[in-house]
């Protein structure tokens, strides 16, 4: 990387930096009680919303509200999670043991048979949905970064979407 | 606009309600175009101090892991602006939509009386009395800053129904009702076959509804004095309301199952059109309120 890039990027992580700290700790509370305290997904909503702010500086700072604007990302953000969890967990109740499996249990204690689960994936992506396991921790679990951790999500909920649209539309 | 109550009062306030309904407060703020920023924060460093599950959260660490593992490797998710829809949460099931016929106002009308618990009144936003509006892709309501503290009333006469009277503005001159509620313009061939004044019997709630026929189609006029700070839904296809301006008053234009209908608050009267074909009909009935 060439020394004119680095110093940009060190600017822009420097301005993200200042909103970061003083919005992290409400906006994490916000996008937690909106999406029925899952913190891990909240911590990906919050997270996944700065990197969008880093990467689209020149409109982050262009606003004449840069807060409301980072809220109104946050906003988006967290709707499509709340929309990937519900799709998930409609999923799983079809395919595993649904008797085991209660909706409203979003914690760590929800019973549910991993064996109607045959790949690694799929329990990555319930584990992250539904059981409320944070990337950090999946990563640390798995033995793979963070970044590893994300592509393996997102790579199940494809397959997780292909392999059961007739089931589920 | 701004919030011109003083922070240590809204505060005082916002304590008085219970986690739901800050919750609730949040959910709304989140679905409004301008999100109120100071509003949220208030209200989360009450959910926070009330929480029983406090929220630790460590800012330095999570910084740490933003520059050394977020902001270096693909987001689980970005912001996509062609979703197009500015809604959060209460994203309910799709429903299975099976033909129902036009039928009066018991079935034309779903309206669900929702009670609150005891409630304090606050300032929401501006006024202690507002009405603010809020939808998901099927449902439609009000609420309102604070039950409404309207004096009660009561007919000229004692009969708990809209008795001889012939139209729906008599009935509401009974009640001594001066507000402009009522439309003067009704589409061609449709008949009064209908008229109620109902007491609900609980914090001076009236309803007022008129049913209008024409072939098998059905017109209601509904009209609400006192509704409860949680508000009625009211049934709509998906997609956002148009807001229609006239007499100084938002008129939120909607259809449900196809036929136009318009929800709006006047004073402490909430009131709604439904059932009619085509949405210039049904503006020409509210533009006759007002002229």
């Amino acid at each position: 990387m060439s020394a004119p890039n680095e110093t940009q990027d060190k600017e822009r992580l420097k301005c993200i930096e200042e909103y970061f700290r003083s919005e992290y700790a409400d906006m994490l509370s916000l996008a937690s009680y909106l999406l029925n305290n899952n913190k891990a997904l909240a911590e990906v909503a919050v997270q996944d919303t700065f990197v969008f702010a880093l990467e689209h500086m020149d409109k982050l700072t262009a606003s004449p509200n840069p807060v409301g604007w980072l809220y109104n990302v946050l906003k988006n953000i967290v709707r499509h999670i709340y929309r990937d969890q519900q799709r998930l967990l409609k999923r799983v109740v079809s395919i595993g043991e649904a008797p085991e499996l209660r909706a409203s249990d979003y914690g760590r204690d929800l019973r549910l048979s991993m064996s109607s689960f045959n790949d690694s994936d799929t329990i990555l992506l319930i584990q992250f949905y539904i059981q409320g396991y944070s990337v950090k921790e999946l990563a640390r679990k798995y033995d793979i970064s963070v970044g590893a951790c994300k592509m393996r999500i997102k790579r199940a909920k494809e397959n997780m979407k292909e392999k059961y649209s007739d089931l589920l539309g | 606009m701004s919030d011109k109550q003083p922070g240590h009062k809204t505060i005082d306030i916002l304590y008085a309600l219970n986690e739901e309904k800050l919750k609730e407060i949040l959910r709304t703020e989140m679905q409004s175009d301008e999100i109120d920023i100071k509003l949220i924060k208030r209200v989360n460093s009450v959910l926070r101090a009330k929480s029983i599950q406090q929220t630790n959260c460590d800012v330095n660490a999570s910084w740490r892991d933003f520059v050394n593992e977020h902001s270096v490797s693909e987001p689980l998710y970005t912001y996509d602006a062609s979703c197009g829809c500015n809604r959060i949460h209460n994203l309910d099931k799709p429903r299975k939509r099976s033909f129902r016929p036009r039928i009066a106002i018991a079935a034309a009308i779903i309206i669900v009386f929702v009670l609150g618990s005891t409630i304090t009144a606050y300032a929401f936003r501006y006024n202690l009395w507002e009405a603010i509006a809020g939808w998901t892709s099927e449902t439609f309501r009000f609420t309102y800053s604070a039950d409404s503290k309207e004096e009660n009333i009561s007919p000229s006469h004692t009969a708990n129904n809209a008795g001889a009277n012939t139209d729906l503005q008599a009935v509401l001159d009974e009640y001594k009702i001066t507000n402009k509620l009522v439309p003067k313009y009704l589409p061609e061939g449709f008949e009064l076959t209908e008229l109620k004044a109902i007491d609900m019997g609980m914090g001076g709630i009236i309803n007022f509804s008129a049913a209008y026929v024409k072939d098998e189609r059905t017109i209601v006029i509904h009209i609400t004095k006192n509704m409860t700070q949680s508000g009625a839904y009211h049934e709509k296809d998906e997609g956002d309301p148009e807001i229609y301006n006239a007499g100084g008053i938002k008129h939120y234009i909607m259809t449900n199952m196809g036929n136009y209908k318009a929800v709006w608050v006047n004073g402490h009267f909430e009131c709604g059109i439904c059932g009619l074909e085509s949405k210039e009909e049904l503006i020409k009935m509210i533009d006759s309120i007002y002229n």
